[in-house]
């Protein structure tokens, strides 16, 4: 949006993950204003390689002389034919960039990045986040490995940090009991490796820093944005109908999963 | 044509400076601009690098290249902007004018200078203003193509001066194109100028700026109409391209199909062997134009004409193995047959998985296989699709050829119509079976060195095709090759033109029924085998 870009193309793998994400961003970009006619959204299955027509939509659609952008969902296998053919096609990510969600450094470690130099990734973790404590998690991580040239990636300090909240917490409550480890865990700090701090929220969402990169050509991503301070993970959408009204609490005495503000009772989950 | 070069080199030097020999001044003004890159904001960077562009400096083009890919970074310890490339932990320095190696540097030691979308347009806008001047046409012409992608109102301005000295006439409207779009922002009679300029051209970017002019509210009813009807001849031509497209990329997927198929269309079609490890031949045909491209580092290109025979080689030999190990004592049992070659196909991704790696590899595209043919605004057939359709129909002639006029392909036929007599008339059936499976196994192998150009290289690579397989040759007809060429090609097309309507989840789905539909009409599928058979 900052970009200037008016036009949006939702592209998914066809599974609840991608049809949640790109439910909730409809709603979003239709509360901000974006019509229906400036959406396009494509579902493809799971290991899908043929993107010859779709890209070709895309183009089309990203042609009419408002700036467009791709936001995909797009899993695993069908990612690199993706991105050939769009390099193929000719569409730079000066023209039309693509945004995914699910492209981290580990699966550009088996592309060739040619074509992908400049398309965009979220995630809350780089390896290229320029820190002490990522670099030395990186030095421990490849010491613990013995290859240089493997990378560390987003699902790894997503563990990093859950790791270190559970041992914190059970060095608070003093024992392992999932439990006691439950009503500990609220509240713990720890350092994440891109210089800041996550807390555990009390429905069991953490804090995140957003960071937007850029793929470089050697697999990297370059940080071109990043949310100025850590952003509190939300269990419920604020922006579709269904679960606008919901929310989750885990302290005690409510202890739910899915509470509703209007019913002012807990739906299921609870205890 | 001398004095037209002559020409262009005096334009460049009173354009970009006046070039000389770098001296000490020059150095380290240059040197402090590049410094200045690592501190400033993207405005001052943006003056910064049209300065460095304007000093005509040689070396301005490499430290712009070097800056485009992200490998200018901050030392650390002198403070100074260096190009750096990692290798491993280890990042190895070189001075950033002169290229002079300078001491290894550690993660921390470096800073990467930050580059984006628009800092790489913008700077590959500066270069191009040097390619305008080029002998060569094609770099003319990218390098217009590159200014008309972001064109600045210096990029503009050069580009008017550049025209009149044009000798080519494609480059001549590509700068015409660039410069109506220019024209258009602006005001009364130039904007006329440039609409008829622009008048009944379908290209994109054409459209993009006429969409763009009408939502402008200065405009008069002259103006608004021709701009419109402008539009709309171009959206009628584009509807008919599309057309084009799309029977083009249905011809496309055929071939694709038609690779993956046609080897199976002898193991299973001549031999009635049900081959599941036939997807994992093709995994490992593409595996081998990894490992051709292992072993020649930094030619691709020439890599991946060696895998196509070294593919078909060792594909075949593996499907030798796996007949004479396993298939020949399964003969005339379909079921255990069945469950053999799928046990092995488990296998063989397993040992890709151990031996390689669970991850997928990469597999270069070389340049003469990337970019897209434009045939017209609007229709642009990708180089890589256009070498594996052409790949597919030799690879079939081949195969055909082989069927009909070779000894091998003639004990073939005869012991798949009848095998006790062809063994009456001294033909070593064994042999010739294991020589087809090789002959299948390799054509697999072949199928896969094409799909290294398209997709994935991993261990689950065949896992997808080997479905759509069948599913060709049982529709084509077994045991006929041209019914597997004629059933790959109508699906593929069937599956592109049903696609853009339905969407691609429900065109397979759509497919796959029609296809049942028909085969319970026609179980022997579109060419059924005519004569007596014997089973195998």
């Amino acid at each position: 949006m900052e970009q200037g870009v008016q036009r949006w193309v939702l592209a998914g793998t066809d599974y609840v993950y991608p049809r949640t994400t790109n439910k909730i961003l409809q709603a979003y970009l239709t509360q901000k204003g974006v019509a229906e006619d400036d959406m396009l959204v494509n579902y493809t299955p799971f290991g899908h390689s043929d993107w010859q027509s779709i890209v070709a939509e895309i183009k089309r659609f990203g042609s009419s002389g408002r700036k467009t952008a791709v936001v995909s969902t797009v899993n695993g296998d069908a990612n690199v034919p993706f991105y050939k053919e769009l390099a193929n096609q000719g569409i730079s990510a000066g023209d039309i960039p693509v945004i995914a969600f699910s492209v981290g450094e580990e699966e550009l470690s088996g592309i060739d990045t040619a074509p992908l130099v400049g398309h965009l990734a979220a995630w809350n973790y780089f390896m290229s986040v320029e820190e002490d404590s990522n670099f030395d998690f990186i030095d421990e991580w490849l010491a613990f490995i013995g290859d240089d040239e493997r990378v560390t990636n987003d699902p790894m300090e997503a563990h990093y940090i859950g790791f270190n909240m559970w041992a914190a917490a059970v060095e608070a409550a003093g024992s392992t009991t999932p439990d006691a480890v439950r009503d500990a865990i609220i509240g713990v700090s720890v350092p994440n490796l891109s210089g800041g701090t996550a807390t555990m929220l009390p429905n069991h969402h953490i804090t995140k820093p957003v960071l937007i990169g850029e793929i470089l050509d050697d697999g990297q991503f370059q940080v071109v944005w990043e949310t100025p301070e850590a952003v509190a993970g939300d269990a419920w959408s604020d922006y579709l109908p269904g679960s606008k009204d919901l929310e989750a609490d885990w302290r005690a005495p409510r202890r739910c999963g899915n509470y509703s503000r209007s019913e002012e009772r807990c739906l299921a989950g609870g205890e | 044509m001398r004095f037209a070069a002559a020409g262009r080199v005096l334009i460049l030097c009173l354009l970009l400076g006046v070039l000389a020999s770098p001296t000490v001044a020059e150095d380290a003004a240059l040197r402090e601009r590049v410094n200045a890159l690592f501190e400033a904001d993207d405005q001052r960077r943006r003056e910064l690098l049209r300065e460095m562009a304007a000093s005509g400096d040689e070396r301005v083009p490499a430290v712009f290249a070097a800056l485009a890919r992200g490998a200018l970074y901050l030392d650390r310890r002198s403070d100074d902007v260096v190009v750096a490339e990692r290798s491993g932990a280890r990042y190895e320095v070189r001075d950033v004018l002169t290229g002079n190696e300078l001491p290894g540097a550690g993660r921390r030691d470096v800073r990467r200078l930050r580059v984006d979308n628009r800092l790489r347009e913008e700077l590959a806008s500066l270069t191009a203003l040097r390619g305008l001047v080029s002998e060569d046409v094609g770099e003319r012409r990218s390098a217009v193509r590159t200014i008309a992608a972001a064109p600045s109102t210096l990029a503009l301005e050069t580009l008017r001066g550049h025209l009149a000295r044009e000798t080519d006439a494609s480059v001549r409207d590509e700068i015409e194109l660039t410069l109506a779009i220019g024209a258009l922002s602006g005001n009364g009679s130039a904007v006329s100028d440039a609409l008829a300029t622009l008048e009944g051209r379908s290209e994109a970017r054409v459209r993009a700026a006429l969409t763009t002019f009408l939502e402008r509210n200065d405009l008069d009813s002259a103006q608004r109409e021709a701009a419109q009807a402008s539009l709309r001849k171009a959206q009628s031509r584009l509807r008919w391209l599309a057309r084009l497209e799309a029977l083009f990329f249905g011809l496309s997927l055929g071939s694709v199909l038609l690779l993956c198929a046609i080897g199976l269309s002898i193991t299973f079609g001549v031999m009635g062997v049900i081959n599941m490890a036939h997807g994992e031949l093709i995994m490992l045909g593409a595996y081998a134009s990894w490992g051709a491209q292992q072993l020649l580092p930094g030619q691709p290109g020439l890599a991946l004409l060696l895998s196509i025979p070294a593919a078909f080689l060792f594909c075949g030999f593996v499907g030798l193995l796996l007949e004479r190990g396993v298939i020949r004592h399964l003969y005339g049992r379909p079921l255990e047959t069945l469950l053999a070659t799928f046990g092995i196909s488990l296998i063989l991704q397993q040992a890709v998985r151990s031996l390689v790696s669970p991850l997928n590899r990469s597999v270069v595209t070389p340049s003469w296989l990337s970019g897209a043919w434009e045939i017209a605004p609007g229709l642009a057939l990708t180089y890589n699709r256009i070498a594996i359709l052409l790949f597919s129909l030799i690879t079939f002639a081949l195969l055909l050829a082989l069927l009909r006029f070779t000894r091998l392909g003639l004990e073939l036929r005869a012991v798949a119509q009848n095998r006790a007599m062809a063994r009456a008339l001294g033909v070593r059936s064994g042999r010739v079976d294991a020589m087809t499976f090789a002959l299948g196994s390799g054509v697999a192998g072949l199928a896969g060195v094409a799909l290294s150009q398209l997709t994935n290289v991993g261990p689950n690579l065949g896992q997808a095709y080997i479905i759509d397989s069948f599913l060709v040759v049982v529709f084509g007809g077994v045991g006929n090759l041209w019914g597997t060429l004629v059933a790959a090609f109508s699906l593929g097309v069937a599956n592109k033109l049903l696609e853009p309507a339905a969407g691609a989840v429900l065109a397979k789905i759509l497919l796959l029924v029609g296809l049942i539909l028909f085969l319970q009409r026609r179980p022997q599928g579109l060419f059924p085998r005519s004569g007596r058979q014997d089973t195998l």
